[in-house]
């Protein structure tokens, strides 16, 4: 089976060596690459998803001067694969980096 | 300060076996294993009935404890939790005593003694856990060490309750015990459990006789298991110490082999010091190669100097705790699973702060390392037979709040409130929602008091405890809920509160595949109230959770000042009808919100898990409030709008990044992160 499934919405295809979504199969790119790269992405007010119930510094909402919530789309379905909570402009994350040659040796296929 | 680092980083994993040992495991006889195996944890088991039964503090009670039987050479065997990050600590400090002591005229390790430590540089977490240890002897045999453990809320630092939220250094936090023998021939010292008193002044009685508790549980256990050597005889009781260990460490290397090889990494933010507001980095990557797993925190950022600080051992602890519940559950708990994984902390991080540094709060650090270590494993499993495990795992921030007073019965107690510690919520996992209010991470066993026990020990009356709307982390699957407490302070003049907790303004917790996080929660506190007289005069708009407390003043439904702060508190002092709340974040969520099950998003509704604005804002749920029936043709429309927006919101990879990287954090968030955004250090850490 050349199609291995790695998260609820990400699988990987080990002939073309690609990630795809699961719900609708669209192409996310190399799969030794991230798979972040092939999606559609949006930074959000935290307060958004939680609501606040009062106003100042603690608000029962994440502080949106220090937290940002950052999703990942697939760009064939609009499915929410991914969410980090970031600061503002922090690094995102390179979460699953999957030895692609060693899968495919154990799985029995080539290499190339 | 003689701190053996290499001890402590090599010390979780178990020493080579000598010829005797490996010889003794091949000559068990058919069904030894499995029925003396059971017998030891029995032993186990029997000795933390003996400490609960005589101690006294209600961390012991709620089940923060262990009692566990080591190898000769202190590989743990067995144990019975209590909590987990114990049964690996305890090994630390057995190993510094047969290397520095036991060869020492001046101490030495003989039968009938007792060792006592609660020192954190020797391996443990915080000095508010304390070890007792006993050697175990066969003639002139060592066979064997016999440890318990239990936090003790009271440590005689510069403030009450042993976790010290305003602690700058090691001085501030009171007695640290280096791994010293408190007793021989079977009896303890009266000179120095009087030395102990004197520390702990605040809570001399709780101290002495839960020391002898701690003795007790290890000197039943060391009874039991010399009994089974005069039945069975030494080889066969070495020969089963080893063959526990051989059969965790052959599961787990097998089980690692199934994991596909790859690095797997989560980032996970908190947003204080203990003294002031700041981000704090901690990173994970594991590693999986074969049949060993690498576990790095690179990258984190530097120690502070607050006193959310924490040593290595912390760190390998909550790794342990996190890797014998989750992915190696089903195997013996034994010390064989760390011959297969190897875990780096970076130096001078405040993961491995330097030995001057307050540590006392270390768990709130370690904690970090649930939703990190949870991450991770689970997107290692998703693609194993293991995949009906993954889940978010827990959040990483209990309500720890301690209160210290002279009680209504005249009674001098100094205690943590058992209930918050144990009102954590469970992630959702890949097929079921979280479990609400489930338990203690570190140690699943814990249990909370009942709010009578509360009220009967404590001068405290809770304006309410319950399950809280809107504490759980959304998703396909939701995680399990918080609780929201509050305190009114009754039958004495004045009560001291202090909290060590998290997320106020950044939770710790990310989700899974989608799922979101669990809230922030502010710490709140009501001065010059008037409760106690409007609940004399019947009033029936009381609040009944945190939301209806943080606007109670404005509203009008309590007099005095509604005080919004951070959830770390140093001491507050709170007189006679004065409030303070100890709630307690949910878990994180999984999978996208519009895959949620649309008659689940109004059985949520329905019972106050989640608000209106919730379901339709987050869920696009659209439910008749007042009969919880679902619109479904208006849900269909109210999704289909939020895909569209997402695909029209949401921009291509290069394009995003290209404006995200040109943003910062407000300057207020980076006081001790380190170098934006590389972490690294970038400014001196005094240390008085």
């Amino acid at each position: 089976m050349s199609v291995v499934e790695i998260t609820e919405y990400l699988a990987i295809d080990l002939t073309d060596t690609v990630w795809l979504c699961r719900r609708c199969g669209q192409n996310l790119g190399a799969a030794d690459s991230n798979y972040k790269f092939g999606c559609l992405v949006a930074d959000r007010d935290p307060r958004d998803v939680h609501p606040p119930v009062v106003e100042g510094d603690y608000t029962f909402a994440p502080d949106p001067t220090w937290c940002r919530i950052v999703e990942f789309y697939c760009p064939g379905c609009a499915v929410l694969l991914e969410v980090e909570y970031l600061p503002p402009g922090h690094p995102i994350t390179h979460d699953i980096e999957i030895d692609i040659p060693e899968l495919k040796k154990q799985r029995g296929l080539s290499i190339q | 300060m003689s701190v053996d680092s290499v001890l402590i980083e090599t010390g979780l994993k178990p020493e080579v076996p000598s010829e005797e040992e490996l010889a003794a495991a091949t000559t068990l006889k058919v069904g030894d294993y499995e029925i003396f195996s059971e017998n030891l944890m029995l032993m186990a088991q029997e000795g933390k009935e003996v400490m609960t039964k005589m101690g006294i503090s209600s961390m012991l009670h709620s089940g923060d404890t262990l009692v566990a039987i080591y190898t000769a050479a202190g590989d743990l065997v067995t144990a019975v939790c209590g909590t987990l990050l114990h049964s690996v600590t305890g090994q630390i400090p057995i190993k510094f005593i047969l290397k520095h002591f036991a060869d020492d005229p001046s101490v030495g390790v003989a039968e009938g003694d007792v060792f006592y430590t609660n020192e954190a540089l020797y391996g443990g977490i915080h000095n508010p856990d304390q070890f007792a240890l006993m050697p175990v002897f066969a003639g002139e045999k060592l066979i064997c060490w016999v440890v318990s453990g239990a936090h003790q809320s009271e440590t005689g630092g510069s403030e009450p309750g042993g976790e010290i939220p305003a602690a700058k250094t090691r001085h501030d936090e009171g007695m640290k015990l280096t791994p010293i023998k408190i007793g021989d021939n079977y009896r303890l010292r009266t000179d120095l459990l009087k030395m102990m008193e004197n520390f702990i002044s605040r809570a001399p009685r709780m101290q002495v006789t839960d020391v002898k508790a701690r003795v007790a549980a290890c000197d039943r256990v060391r009874i039991r298991i010399q009994e089974m050597v005069r039945r069975r005889g030494v080889p066969t009781v070495q020969g089963l110490f080893r063959r526990m260990i051989q059969e965790t460490s052959a599961g787990v290397r097998n089980r690692i082999s199934s994991w596909n090889d790859g690095t797997y990494r989560h980032t996970v933010f908190m947003d204080t010091t203990g003294h002031e507001d700041s981000l704090l980095r901690a990173n994970i990557a594991l590693t999986v190669k074969g049949d060993k797993v690498t576990i790095s925190f690179d990258g984190s950022s530097p120690e502070h100097e607050g006193s959310y600080n924490a040593f290595t051992s912390v760190i390998r602890a909550h790794c342990a705790v996190n890797l014998f519940e989750f992915p190696f559950h089903d195997f013996p708990l034994s010390s064989g699973m760390m011959e297969h994984i190897d875990i780096t902390v970076p130096k001078g991080s405040f993961l491995d702060a330097s030995p001057e540094a307050a540590i006392s709060c270390s768990p709130l650090v370690g904690g970090l390392v649930f939703p990190l270590l949870g991450s991770v494993l689970s997107k290692v499993m998703y693609s194993s037979d293991q995949r009906d495990q993954v889940c978010g795992y827990t959040s990483s921030s209990a309500s720890a709040v301690m209160v210290s007073a002279t009680n209504q019965h005249g009674v001098r107690v100094t205690d943590f409130m058992g209930y918050p510690l144990n009102a954590y919520g469970l992630g959702a996992r890949h097929d079921m929602d979280g479990v609400d209010v489930f338990g203690f991470p570190h140690g699943p066993w814990g249990k909370a008091p009942d709010v009578e026990d509360i009220e009967s020990e404590f001068p405290l009356l809770h304006l309410y405890q319950h399950q809280m709307r809107n504490s759980c982390g959304y998703g396909k699957f939701r995680g399990g809920g918080g609780a929201t407490i509050a305190y009114i302070v009754r039958g004495t003049k004045y009560a001291a509160f202090t909290s060590s907790q998290k997320e106020s303004r950044f939770p710790a917790h990310n989700g899974l595949f989608g799922g979101y996080s669990m809230t922030t929660l502010p710490g709140l506190q009501v001065r010059n109230t008037d409760v106690l007289e409007r609940m004399a005069n019947g009033q029936a708009d009381l609040p009944t959770d945190d939301y209806e407390l943080a606007v109670a003043e404005k509203n009008g439904t309590l007099g005095g000042e509604v005080i919004l702060e951070h959830q770390t508190r140093g001491v507050r002092l709170l007189k006679e009808g004065e409030i303070l709340a100890a709630s307690t974040q949910g878990s994180g969520g999984y999978g996208d919100v519009l895959e949620r099950e649309p008659a689940k998003v109004a059985e949520d509704l329905r019972n106050d898990v989640i608000s209106a604005e919730v379901a339709l804002s987050v869920y696009a749920v659209v439910v008749d409030p007042d009969r919880y029936i679902v619109d479904v043709e208006a849900t269909e429309r109210a999704r289909a709008d939020v895909r569209a927006r997402r695909l029209s919101v949401g921009k291509p990879f290069a394009e995003w990044i290209a404006e995200w990287s040109l943003q910062r954090p407000a300057e207020s968030a980076l006081g001790w992160f380190g170098e934006w955004p590389s972490g690294k250090p970038n400014r001196d850490v005094i240390r008085i």
